[in-house]
C-alpha cells in the first residue's frame, strides 16, 4: 500500500514539474489574437531569422520593421536572433525539417545548396532590382534568376586613423606601393604599429588576405577564385598569386608582433586610439573602431599594390550577404513586400544614417554620412571602382586557404614558392 | 515468486530512466544512423544512399589526421591536469581550514562563465601577461596553442571535479581515518591506503567523464582559436561540425561522428569497467 | 613534523591557485562596469565612474528578465527530474549490479554520453515538430533531462554501491517496501552526491546551449545563454555589455551553489552517523 502511495507521489512530482514548465509563450499569444481584428483582414506574422548581430545593423533593422509595421498594420515581423556561429545550424535544420522561416539572412555561399533544393524564392520580378547597378547582384544570381537582395557593400581596403598618420608626418594618403611602404616606416619610427592584425580570429586572416588578393589578383585580371577552386588555374603558375605572397612578405615586418595571439577587438582599439595606423580588412572595421572611440578620425583608401597610381583604384566585388525569402513560406507575398521595403532607397538612407555601413542601393541620401563612410560613399558613387568577381572561396577551400596563409605567417613569411605549392596540393585534395 | 517480485520491485526504479533514454537518445540516434550512408548535404530533403562510401572515404582523408592528434593530446592533457589539481584541491579543502567557503566558491564560480567570455578574458591575459612570462603568447604559436587552451579549460571547468572529489571524500567515514591514525599511519599512507581506494567511485566519474568530454571538446577551442593558428588546434568535434554545417557534407560528417563515437564508447567503457572493478562494495 | 611542512606547502599552493582563479574575475567585473572607450584604452585600469548603464542595457537588449524567468523554470524543472530519475535508476543499477541487464544498461548510458549532439540534432528536431513540442518549455525540459540523466546516473551508481546493504536488509526485515527503503534509507545517505549532482546539473542546464538553440527559437521562451549571444557580431563584439549580462546571470548560480554546499555539509554529518 505504502509503495503505491510513494509511487503516486513520485509520479505527481514529475507531472507537477512538467506542468510547471508548461505555459507555452502565454502572453505572446494573447497579443496576437487581439491583433486579428484589423481593417485589412487577416493578420500575418512573418518570421525573419537574422544572422547579423552587428549593433548598428540591429538598430537599423528595428527601425525598418517599425516603419513597415506602421504602413502595414496587418503584417507583423518577428526577428529571430541567432549567434553567428549557430546561424547556419539553425537555418539548415529548419529547412531540412520543413519548418521554414519566411525571411532569412542569406550569403553567397548558400546559393550552391539552397537554390537547387528549391528553398529560395525567385525575386526576378521585383521592381527593386532596378535599384542595383550592373553586376551588383551577381553573387545571388543563378541562370538569370535573382534570389536575394543586399542592402550594403563593403570595400576590402585599408582602414586608417588620420590622427596616427598626422602624428607620423604622413601628409597624403599613399598612392603607390613605395609610398605605402614609406608610410609604414614613418609610423613604425613614431612607435605606432603600422598594420594591426588580429589573426587569432580566423576570419581576420581571411579578411586581410581578401584585401590583398582583391587588389593583387582579382583587380589585376588574374584568374577568378572559381578557377582556382576547379583547378583550371594553379597558384604556383599565377604571377598575381605570387605577387599576393610577395606583398604579404613585405608588409610582415610592419605588423604587430604575435599576430596570432592578438584578437581583432584589441586591434580595433589600437586603431581607434592611434596606437596603430591601419587595419587591412573590410570597411566594417571603421564601424567597430569608432565604437571604441567616437572621437577617432577614420579614413579608408584602396591598398596601392602597384607603382602605377592609375592602377590603384578601389576594387569592388558584388555584395555577398543579403536577405532572402523562403519559397515555401505560406506568406510569400507579404515576405517579399517586406524585403522590398527593407531594401528600398529610403531604408538604405536610414542605413547610412545609422552608420551601419555603405548602402549599395541607388538614390541613397548620403548627406548624413561622416568620416570614412563619406569617403566610401563618394568612391562608390563616383564609379571610380574596379568591379571584380567574387572575393570568397567556398567554405572548405576558404578554411584550407586560411590555414595555408596562417602557416606562411607563422613561419615568418619566408617561403613563397612553398606556400604556393601547399595551396595547390590542398586545393587539389578538395576536388571531388 | 518472491524473487520475481523482488526483481520487479527494483526494475520499477529503472522505468522513468528507460523512457527518457529511449525518447531522447535511442530513438533519435537510431533514426539518424542511416544518414551516415547517404550523400546528404545537410539541408535538402532528399538524399541518395551511397553504401559504405563515406566510411571508405574517411580511411583516406588526410584532413582527419591532424585533428585526431590534437584531440588525443588535448584530451589526455586536460584529463591528467584536471584530475591531479582537482584531487589536490579537494583533499586540501576537506581539511579544517579558515575561509573554506571562500576558497570553494572561487574554484566553482568559473563554471558559470560561458566558454566565449572565458576565452576572451584568457586571451587578454595570454597576450598581455603570459606572453611576458613565456616570451610569446601561448595561443598564438602552433607549438603551445594546446597548452593555452588546456589552461582556459582548466580554469573554466576544474570546479566540477573538485566538487565530485569533495563529495567522495565527505562520504569516507571518519572512523577509517581515525583507526589508521591510531595504527600510526602517516599522511601519505592514509592518503594512498584509505582515501584513494575509497574514492574509486569518484575516479570512475571524474576520469572517464573528463576524458570523454575533453575528447569531444568544441566550445572552448572554437571560442579561443577557432581551430587555428593554421589548423593546429582543430579537434575532431570541430571537424565534424565543419563538415556538417559549413561544407554541406552532412552524410560524411555523420559517418565521422559514428566512427568517432565508436572509439569514445570503447574508451569510456574500458575506463568505467576498470575503475568500477576497483570500487569497494560495502 | 614533516606533516606540517606538507600542510603548509599545500596551503600556499591553495592560496596561489585561488589567486590565479580569481584574477580573471577582476577582468570580468572591470569589463562589466566600464565603458567601451575606457576598456579600449586599458582593460585593467579602474573605471573613472561605474557604468551602471551596462547592466541596464544588458537587461534590455538580452531581455534578461524574461530569459532569466525561462532559465529558472527550465533549470529547476530539469534538475528535479534529473535528480529523481537518475537516483532511482542508479539505485536499481547499483543494487542489481550483478545482473547482466543492469550492467548493459549502464553500458548504454556510458555510451550515450559519448554521443555528439549533431548526430541526433535533425531527428530530434523532426520528432519535436511532429509532436508539436518545438518552442515549448516542456519539450526543452524533457530533452535536457534526457541528455543529462546518463551523466548523473553513472555518477551516482558508485555511491549507491558504497552504501552498506545491511542497512536496507534491516529495513526490509521490518517489512518496509522498496520505495520506502529508497526514500527513507538510501535517499538521505545519497545527500552529499545528490547535492553535488544538483549543483553540477543546475549549472549545466543553466548554461545549456545545444538543445536550447535547436528547440527554443521563439524570443519569448529563449534562455539566458542564447540571449547572451546578442552582443556578438560577425566582425566585433560588445564585450562590456556581454560581461554585464554574464555577471547578472551568474548571481543565481552562485546562490544555488552556496545553498547546495550547505546540503553537502549537512550530508557529511549524516554520513558520519552511518559509519
Amino acid at each position: 500500500m505504502k509503495r503505491k502511495v510513494l509511487a503516486a507521489v513520485l509520479a505527481c512530482a514529475m507531472v507537477f514539474s512538467m506542468t510547471a514548465c508548461g505555459g507555452k509563450k502565454g502572453s505572446e499569444e494573447t497579443i496576437k489574437s487581439e491583433d486579428v481584428s484589423n481593417e485589412e483582414g487577416e493578420q500575418v506574422t512573418l518570421e525573419f531569422i537574422n544572422g547579423s548581430a552587428e549593433e548598428q545593423y540591429v538598430a537599423w533593422l528595428d527601425e525598418v520593421i517599425e516603419g513597415f509595421e506602421k504602413e502595414n498594420p496587418n503584417i507583423k515581423i518577428e526577428i529571430q536572433k541567432t549567434s553567428i556561429d549557430s546561424f547556419n545550424q539553425t537555418v539548415m535544420t529548419r529547412f531540412a525539417a520543413g519548418d521554414v522561416p519566411d525571411l532569412f539572412s542569406f550569403s553567397a555561399n548558400d546559393m550552391a545548396d539552397m537554390v537547387p533544393s528549391g528553398y529560395v524564392q525567385d525575386l526576378s520580378d521585383s521592381s527593386n532590382l532596378e535599384n542595383y547597378s550592373e553586376g551588383m547582384l551577381d553573387s545571388f544570381t543563378k541562370d538569370g534568376k535573382v534570389y536575394a537582395l543586399p542592402i550594403a557593400n563593403d570595400f576590402m581596403c585599408v582602414n586608417y586613423n588620420k590622427t596616427a598618420f598626422e602624428e607620423a608626418g604622413i601628409k597624403e594618403v599613399p598612392d603607390t606601393w613605395s609610398e605605402f611602404m614609406e608610410a609604414c616606416e614613418k609610423l613604425q619610427k613614431k612607435g605606432i604599429v603600422p598594420i594591426a592584425s588580429g589573426f587569432s580570429e580566423q576570419w581576420v586572416v581571411n579578411g586581410t588576405s581578401q584585401t590583398v588578393y582583391c587588389a593583387s589578383v582579382l583587380a589585376k585580371d588574374g584568374p577568378t577564385l572559381a578557377q582556382m577552386v576547379d583547378r583550371s588555374s594553379k597558384f604556383a603558375e599565377t604571377e598575381q598569386w605570387k605577387d599576393f605572397y610577395k606583398k604579404m612578405q613585405e608588409m610582415y615586418p610592419f605588423m604587430n608582433e604575435d599576430q596570432f595571439g592578438t584578437d581583432q577587438n584589441t586591434c580595433y582599439s589600437m586603431l581607434a586610439n592611434a596606437e596603430a595606423g591601419m587595419i587591412l580588412n573590410g570597411t566594417w572595421t571603421v564601424t567597430n573602431a569608432v565604437a571604441m572611440n567616437p572621437d577617432a578620425e577614420m579614413g579608408i583608401f584602396a591598398l596601392p599594390l602597384s607603382e602605377n597610381e592609375e592602377e590603384n583604384i578601389m576594387p569592388m566585388c558584388p555584395p555577398e550577404s543579403a536577405v532572402a525569402v523562403a519559397a515555401e513560406s505560406p506568406h510569400r507575398d507579404e515576405a517579399v513586400k517586406f524585403l522590398e521595403y527593407m531594401m528600398s532607397s529610403e531604408s538604405a538612407s536610414l542605413y547610412a544614417e545609422k552608420g551601419a555601413g555603405i548602402p549599395i542601393v541607388k538614390d541613397v541620401d548620403t548627406s548624413n554620412l561622416t568620416g570614412a563612410f563619406k569617403d566610401a560613399a563618394e568612391i562608390m558613387n563616383s564609379g571610380e571602382v574596379k568591379v571584380i568577381s567574387s572575393k570568397s572561396f567556398p567554405s572548405a577551400n576558404e578554411d584550407a586557404f586560411i590555414n595555408d596563409v596562417s602557416g606562411f605567417f607563422l613561419d615568418g613569411c619566408k617561403d613563397i614558392d612553398g606556400a604556393l605549392k601547399t595551396m595547390d596540393t590542398d586545393f587539389d585534395n578538395l576536388v571531388k | 515468486m518472491k524473487r520475481i517480485k523482488r526483481e520487479i520491485s527494483y526494475f520499477v526504479f529503472l522505468i522513468p530512466s528507460l523512457l527518457l533514454f529511449v525518447f531522447c537518445i535511442a530513438y533519435p540516434f537510431i533514426s539518424g544512423i542511416q544518414l551516415a550512408f547517404t550523400d546528404w548535404d545537410g539541408i535538402s530533403r532528399t538524399y541518395n544512399y551511397v553504401g559504405f562510401d563515406n566510411f571508405i572515404k574517411l580511411l583516406s582523408d588526410r584532413n582527419v589526421v591532424q585533428p585526431i592528434k590534437t584531440t588525443v593530446i588535448y584530451g589526455v592533457g586536460v584529463t591528467a591536469l584536471n584530475n591531479v589539481l582537482a584531487l589536490f584541491l579537494a583533499v586540501t579543502l576537506s581539511k579544517k581550514l579558515k575561509g573554506k567557503a571562500f576558497f570553494k566558491t572561487s574554484f566553482f564560480v568559473p563554471l558559470a562563465i560561458s566558454a566565449v567570455l572565458a576565452s576572451f578574458v584568457w586571451k587578454y591575459i595570454d597576450s598581455n601577461m603570459l606572453s611576458a612570462l613565456f616570451g610569446h603568447s601561448l595561443l598564438g604559436k602552433r607549438e603551445t596553442v594546446l597548452l593555452g587552451i588546456i589552461l582556459i579549460s582548466l580554469w573554466n571547468n576544474l570546479g566540477s571535479n573538485v566538487m565530485i572529489y569533495m563529495a567522495g571524500i565527505t562520504g569516507i567515514s571518519k572512523d577509517y581515518e581515525e583507526a589508521a591514525m591510531i595504527d600510526g599511519a602517516n599522511g601519505r599512507q592514509r592518503f594512498f591506503h584509505i582515501t584513494v581506494p575509497m574514492l574509486m567511485p569518484s575516479f570512475t566519474i571524474c576520469i572517464t567523464l573528463t576524458l570523454t568530454a575533453s575528447l569531444r571538446e568544441f566550445g572552448t577551442v572554437l571560442a579561443a582559436t577557432g581551430g587555428g593558428p593554421a589548423g593546429s588546434s582543430q579537434t575532431v568535434a570541430i571537424l565534424i561540425y565543419d563538415y556538417m554545417f559549413k561544407y554541406s557534407r552532412a552524410g560524411y560528417a555523420q559517418a565521422i561522428s559514428l566512427v568517432f563515437m565508436f572509439f569514445l564508447v570503447i574508451i569510456g567503457l574500458v575506463l568505467t569497467k576498470f575503475f568500477r572493478s576497483k570500487e569497494v562494495e560495502a | 613534523m614533516k606533516e606540517n611542512r606538507v600542510g603548509i606547502l599545500s596551503k600556499i599552493a591553495l592560496a596561489v591557485m585561488t589567486v590565479i582563479f580569481l584574477f580573471p574575475f577582476l577582468i570580468c567585473i572591470l569589463m562589466a562596469v566600464k565603458s567601451k572607450q575606457e576598456t579600449s584604452k586599458a582593460i585593467l585600469s579602474l573605471p573613472k565612474s561605474i557604468h551602471w548603464e551596462n547592466f541596464t542595457v544588458a537587461i534590455e537588449k538580452a531581455k534578461i528578465l524574461l530569459s532569466m524567468k525561462n532559465s529558472i523554470i527550465i533549470t529547476v524543472c530539469s534538475v528535479i527530474i534529473i535528480l529523481l530519475v537518475a537516483s532511482t535508476a542508479a539505485y536499481a543499477i547499483g543494487r542489481r549490479y550483478h545482473k547482466r541487464f543492469y550492467r548493459f544498461y549502464e553500458t548504454l548510458l556510458v555510451g550515450s554520453m559519448m554521443l555528439p549532439f549533431q548526430v541526433i540534432m535533425v531527428p530530434v528536431y523532426r520528432m519535436y515538430k511532429d509532436l508539436n513540442l518545438l518552442d515549448t518549455r516542456v519539450g526543452a525540459v524533457i530533452m535536457i533531462s534526457g541528455m543529462a540523466i546518463a551523466y548523473s546516473t553513472v555518477m551516482m551508481i558508485g555511491f549507491v554501491r558504497g552504501i552498506p546493504i545491511e542497512l536496507e536488509e534491516a529495513a526490509e526485515m521490518e517489512g518496509a517496501g522498496r520505495f520506502r527503503i529508497f526514500f527513507t534509507v538510501i535517499f538521505p545517505l545519497l545527500k552529499p552526491i545528490l547535492a553535488t549532482v544538483a549543483t553540477l546539473q543546475f549549472l549545466a542546464v543553466w548554461n545549456e546551449f545545444n538543445v536550447s538553440i535547436l528547440l527554443l527559437q521563439d524570443e519569448a521562451i529563449k534562455t539566458i545563454p542564447m540571449q547572451q549571444y546578442v552582443f556578438f557580431g560577425a566582425y566585433g563584439a560588445d564585450y562590456n555589455t556581454a560581461f554585464a549580462a554574464a555577471v547578472i546571470a551568474m548571481i543565481p548560480v552562485v546562490l544555488i551553489f552556496l545553498v547546495l554546499q550547505k546540503q553537502v555539509v549537512a550530508g557529511m554529518t549524516a554520513g558520519a552517523v552511518k559509519g
